[in-house]
């Protein structure tokens, strides 16, 4: 699994890991079923801490991304149904409401933020 | 046993009038790797010597591998994998040699790694050692290091003269016995952004005090730079690691309980992490700066006291 990090940006690198592993689902470079690398693999390949890793893919099976099989590893979930819809809407309306107000303290108004969505929805549509 | 691969309690040294360590407290556990970071005369090196052993503590303990004896035990030694400047093997060593004599001196020595990972730098096993260069002797004194299959490493300075590449690799070797076997690592360095990569763990020794020692995971959550137009009074669970005051004001803050997180504070321009370099600077800066108040102070009490009298 390629797995870009930066140790220098300060972001946790944990997050980071979560962040790279939920763009590959978005993209569709995984899907339902497919299995994490282990534990010791990735932390390995990546250079890092174990522990680091085990945050990140607890972080994953919290937010109903992948689950954990008892002595077989980690696996992606299925994409739909990972939240009931009106839960999923207050998780989204939540994400919205942080993107606006941090782009209010760029200096961006909404519109300029839909037109950066609709350009990165675009970018991220599988490319198969 | 403890969890603790390394404990350093109180400890103090001096060389003749001039006192190199004051008081260094330090806590490592088993499986981690952890950065020692400091500049040049900040007292890493007689760090590592005390323990080893190599030289007595003026005061104070250090214990390594639950041996708190002075010298170490033989089996502590040979558990623990040293590298400190100075040492040389004799000149016309051949490498196969050197490879055989730590063959023969622990049962632990993978010998066919050792081979591979000099072959990897093309280096003969058959060359001597006068004719290596710099980086090759490096590389060559941490192959053996690494394949003796320690419980701890102490390395002072091992990135020094190997190529970047080189310097990668090595760091990705120590993380992978560290997941792998659970080794502990100490590592003084001075090249911050190659090992922030596989540190858990980051202390930072400044004039013979450790002034800061930590978990850099929870340092990335918790550490940011604010910069603001405005004077900032910060709540009292943050804590200031420094601020300066330009055309606006720079603050470096760690936030343990989160109570920035979702606010936008007064004046407040721009947040963002902070890597382990920057803090770095930040810390032994304002660490510094602190002490140069104190001395002053003390020189502004004597001067005082003699207009006193």
């Amino acid at each position: 699994m390629r797995i870009h990090l930066d140790h220098h940006s300060g972001e946790p690198i944990y997050q980071q890991i979560v962040e790279a592993i939920k763009f590959q689902v978005a993209r569709g470079d995984l899907t339902d079923g497919d299995q994490l690398p282990s534990v010791r693999n990735l932390a390995n390949e990546l250079g890092i801490n174990m522990r680091t890793v085990v945050k990140a893919y607890d972080e994953l099976v919290h937010a109903g991304l992948a689950v954990q099989k008892q002595g077989r590893g980690v696996f992606i979930t299925p994409p739909q149904g990972i939240l009931p819809k009106n839960r999923r809407r207050l998780v989204l309306v939540d994400l919205v409401q942080r993107l606006l107000s941090e782009a209010k303290r760029l200096g961006a108004d909404s519109d300029e933020v839909v037109s950066i969505v609709e350009q990165v929805a675009k970018d991220m549509e599988p490319t198969s | 046993m403890t969890d603790l691969a390394l404990s350093v309690s109180s400890l103090c040294r001096s060389f003749g009038s001039h006192q190199v360590l004051f008081d260094v407290k330090l806590e490592l556990h088993r499986g981690t790797v952890c950065s020692l970071l400091g500049s040049n005369g900040a007292g890493k090196t007689t760090l590592l010597k005390l323990l080893m052993g190599l030289i007595g503590p003026t005061s104070g303990e250090s214990t390594i591998l639950g041996d708190n004896g002075l010298p170490r035990t033989a089996s502590s030694l040979m558990a623990t994998g040293c590298l400190i400047d100075g040492f040389e093997p004799p000149s016309g060593t051949r490498i196969d040699h050197l490879l055989s004599l730590s063959a023969d001196a622990s049962a632990n020595f993978d010998l066919e790694r050792a081979n591979t990972l000099l072959a990897e730098k093309r280096l003969a096993t058959k060359t001597v050692w006068k004719t290596l260069s710099k980086g090759q002797k490096r590389w060559t004194l941490l192959v053996m290091l690494l394949c003796r299959r320690c419980d701890l490493l102490l390395l002072d300075e091992p990135a020094d003269g190997l190529d970047p590449e080189s310097r990668q690799q090595l760091y990705q070797l120590i993380r992978r016995e560290v997941n792998d076997r659970n080794m502990t690592a100490l590592i003084t360095t001075h090249i911050i952004n190659d090992i922030e990569r596989i540190t858990d763990e980051f202390c930072i020794l400044h004039q013979g005090r450790m002034i800061f020692q930590d978990n850099l995971e929870d340092l990335r959550d918790q550490v940011f730079a604010i910069e603001s137009a405005e004077v900032i009074e910060f709540p009292a669970e943050v804590q200031l690691l420094r601020s300066e005051h330009g055309e606006s004001a720079s603050y470096w803050v760690r936030d343990p309980c989160g109570v920035l997180e979702n606010s936008v504070l007064p004046g407040e321009i721009r947040r963002r992490g902070v890597g382990l370099e920057e803090l770095y600077l930040a810390v032994t800066r304002e660490a510094k700066e602190r002490l140069e108040r104190n001395a002053s102070m003390r020189t502004a009490e004597v001067v005082g006291g003699v207009r006193d009298k």
